[in-house]
């Protein structure tokens, strides 16, 4: 075990024990061919919350409204992919009072890569203030497309023995562009309210990943809480 | 004003905000400080302590809102993401979950943390039982209720929450208050509080180390301050 992960275990049990909530997040990729072959496939941690994720927090948890004009540190406000400040007297959230396993909050509906799981091919690392994939792979069939299937059903399980409650959100995306594509950064994103999808997590890949054309791309974003009981 | 967290523990914390500032971690911290003052200005009573006590209610509504997941377990209990109200009675739906009505101003009257005048059923809340705290407490055990009679308080409503950033420790922080006259004839003696949210819903309960006596005429501040730490 490396050292940045003894710290994140450590992190996770002194929170348990000091009664702090401790959220974490898993990126896991795999690519295959239609013969069955994987190609890639490697989980790692996400540590790209973004500020918007971060405002979501507060803003629930500290039961305030999201109404500063402008955004920044010090601010509750969100930013959208478009650059736009976006704010409201009222709470933050992911997603309006709806169903956020079919079609809602990280759920994107099929050919849409504006909201749920989303792929770039920038190599910008990444930064606490991003607010969009840098360079987003559209959807379709043309050079340096792909096509994104709609988002799985989230799988939500709890395992006793760490007391921790993880919620894995998949999607799949299929290279039909007669080439390779190349993903350099995935993001995370939610409908938000008023179905304004804005970003809560960007990772940049240590490593690119090439889907080969008729290759498919899935991605696993894991979120997970651990409860003190 | 006495802080009573012990060096131990402050350090525990340190660490802990550290590390989740450094491998991009939401720490959230809370506080909750407790002043008694009589009518003449004398403060009787003043301290600071931790808020230890985020419940089962408090962590679902993370996971639901952080982890994209519905609130929709019609029971209540390790691995199942609901909400308990403050009557017992089990709160789910197909829906990503609020423990706030949807999409009004949280810091208005009566709304968010903040009970209105006469409201002893949510926002800062407290009662009188020495029940230790538990993960899965949903409710003050002995709530004190309002009005001026033997072991009452009167609730003021809650005052619109402070928001502050403190720029070297880049920590964002809502402190949200509340006033409790003792306007009954005898002491009133606080040994619990809670914060409750619009939905009847309670984040946190914390049994306290020592019950504080509220003299007749005298006036309980609570402040509950929530915290996060940012990593930029």
């Amino acid at each position: 075990m490396n050292t940045e992960e003894k710290e994140y275990q450590k992190l996770s049990k002194m929170g348990r024990s000091l009664g702090v909530i401790i959220p974490e997040c898993f990126l896991e990729i795999e690519v295959k061919l239609p013969s069955g072959k994987v190609l890639s496939h490697y989980k790692q941690r996400s540590h790209s919350w973004v500020r918007n994720a971060y405002n979501v927090m507060i803003s629930q948890l500290g039961a305030i409204d999201y109404s500063d004009a402008t955004f920044g540190a010090g601010l509750i406000s969100r930013k959208m992919p478009n650059a736009s400040i976006n704010h409201s007297t009222t709470q933050l959230s992911i997603e309006q009072p709806i169903d956020v396993e079919a079609g809602g909050g990280y759920c994107g509906v099929s050919g849409d890569p504006t909201y749920g799981i989303s792929v770039g091919s920038s190599v910008q690392a990444e930064s606490f203030e991003d607010y969009k994939l840098i360079t987003p792979i559209t959807n379709g069939v043309g050079a340096g497309q792909l096509s994104y299937n709609a988002g799985e059903t989230p799988v939500k399980s709890y395992d006793v023995p760490s007391k921790t409650y993880s919620a894995a959100h998949a999607r799949y995306m299929n290279n039909n562009s007669g080439g390779n594509v190349l993903v350099s950064e995935v993001a995370l994103i939610g409908r938000g309210s008023g179905y304004s999808p804005f970003l809560t997590s960007r990772d940049h890949l240590a490593a690119t990943v090439t889907i080969p054309s008729t290759g498919q791309l899935k991605v696993t974003y894991t979120i997970s809480l651990v409860y003190p009981a | 004003m006495d802080y009573i967290e012990s060096k131990s523990t402050e350090r525990k914390f340190k660490e802990l905000r550290e590390l989740g500032q450094k491998l991009g971690i939401p720490i959230f911290e809370s506080f909750i400080e407790f002043e008694v003052t009589m009518p003449n200005g004398e403060v009787v009573h003043h301290h600071k302590q931790r808020s230890h006590s985020w419940v089962r209610n408090a962590y679902n509504l993370m996971m639901s809102q952080l982890g994209g997941i519905n609130g929709s377990d019609v029971t209540f209990g390790a691995g199942l993401i609901s909400i308990k109200t403050t009557n017992g009675t089990i709160g789910h739906s197909i829906s990503i979950l609020f423990l706030e009505g949807w999409g009004g101003d949280v810091e208005n009257s009566d709304s968010g943390y903040r009970g209105a005048a006469g409201i002893a059923t949510k926002g800062i809340i407290v009662g009188s039982s020495a029940q230790v705290e538990s993960f899965e407490d949903y409710n003050l055990i002995t709530p004190i209720t309002n009005g001026s009679g033997a072991g009452q308080l009167h609730y003021q409503e809650g005052v619109v929450p402070a928001k502050s950033y403190d720029i070297p420790s880049k920590t964002y922080s809502v402190a949200h208050v509340r006033y409790m006259n003792n306007n009954s004839a005898g002491n009133v003696l606080v040994n619990e509080i809670a914060l409750v949210a619009d939905l009847q819903s309670a984040v946190s309960r914390d049994h306290l180390g020592a019950t504080i006596t509220i003299p007749a005429t005298g006036q309980l501040k609570v402040t509950y301050t929530i915290s996060l730490v940012f990593p930029a």
